[in-house]
């Protein structure tokens, strides 16, 4: 396969970047659950 | 106009709901394999560029979503300021950090695929540069919206930014066709019959939907973290009961308390003295991305508890 290097380089970054991105919000969004219910559980 | 605002917000409501949102999530996933197949397996290699072409597959999918992203941005920004309701700038916030990655991921994929085509990795043609200038003006809208200002008012400045800037994005598009450009002009969005063959279109065409599946999926994830990181706000504002109406200090702190994964945040600016008023945590007190919101005091300088709710009620009607 030509520019093979190219291609996996292309779908790597897209894959990598875009998981990337929705496990942080993943993340963010446990750690601001948590921290709701910690402040709720207060009151 | 106000007309058109309710059935948006019904069907955002929907969309961004837990369930919408774990619905979107394994569509996004499947669509997104089925395109893996159709676009590195299924779809022929090009006859000029070989099969570096199939790069196109994720290139202009996320041209695609940049430019959907920014409209949502223009929609949730006009839509903020005719309604002032809080969930349309988060839509906007939310909408604008996912179109940043995928212009940027745009201008990355352009330029691996440029390589091996012009031979260049970058050249200062009316497309790539107007597509650059379109990053920096996203880049700028999120970093207005750290400003640490009154939620009300960093809500209005961005929405102003938020539709004025949506003027590059026309330009981003015709740019190949007003000036002498490298870049080929469209393909599928012109007048008569797309120049791509059915095959290399279908395949197209579905890693589009793929993403833009995926796109809805970031969104209404994104725009739950900004619902929690609101209501972590609202309440870091309220005073605890126990603490109300007889402890100095209420709801305050002086130290480090942390919130929304910030440290520093809803306790902040304690006064070391008595009496003395405690200044806004402005540095280090940010709660849940929102800067430089009201810290408490130290001993003896507690606000009142009215005060405080007052002011987490402004923060709700902002935020939605």
């Amino acid at each position: 396969m030509d520019n093979l290097a190219f291609i996996v380089a292309g779908y790597l970054i897209t894959f990598i970047s875009l998981a990337g991105y929705a496990f942080h919000l993943r993340g963010r969004a446990r750690r601001a659950s948590r921290r709701a219910a910690d402040l709720s559980a207060k009151r | 106009m106000k007309g058109l605002i309710r059935p948006l917000e019904r069907l955002l409501g929907r969309l961004t709901s837990r369930r919408g949102e774990r619905w979107l999530g394994i569509g996004a996933l499947l669509a997104l394999a089925v395109s893996g197949v159709l676009s590195l397996a299924i779809a022929p290699p090009d006859a000029v560029q070989g099969n570096v072409q199939r790069l196109m597959y994720v290139h202009v999918p996320a041209a695609w979503l940049a430019y959907l992203s920014f409209t949502v941005v223009f929609i949730g920004s006009a839509a903020y300021l005719l309604t002032r309701r809080g969930h349309w700038d988060r839509l906007a916030a939310a909408s604008a950090e996912i179109g940043v990655l995928f212009t940027a991921l745009t201008i990355v994929l352009g330029s691996i695929w440029g390589y091996p085509t012009w031979g260049t990795w970058w050249t200062w043609d009316p497309r790539l540069t107007t597509t650059a200038i379109m990053l920096l003006i996203y880049a700028g809208y999120l970093a207005l919206r750290r400003l640490p200002e009154s939620p009300g008012r960093r809500a209005t400045w961005s929405a102003v930014l938020g539709v004025v800037g949506f003027v590059d994005i026309p330009i981003v598009h015709m740019s190949v066709v007003w000036w002498r450009s490298l870049h080929q002009p469209a393909t599928v969005i012109q007048p008569g019959q797309p120049s791509i063959a059915p095959i290399m279109l279908v395949a197209l065409l579905w890693a589009t939907l793929a993403f833009t599946v995926l796109y809805a999926y970031l969104l209404a994830l994104r725009m739950r973290v900004g619902r929690l990181e609101t209501k972590v706000i609202s309440a870091a504002f309220l005073p605890l009961p126990r603490e109300v109406g007889g402890v100095p200090g209420a709801a305050g702190g002086g130290g480090s308390r942390e919130v929304g994964g910030v440290p520093g945040a809803a306790g902040g600016g304690g006064s070391p003295r008595p009496g003395v008023p405690a200044k806004p945590a402005s540095r280090g007190g940010e709660v849940g991305g929102v800067p430089g919101v009201v810290g408490g005091g130290g001993p003896g300088s507690a606000p009142e508890p009215s005060e405080i709710e007052a002011h987490a009620a402004g923060v709700e009607a902002v935020h939605g």
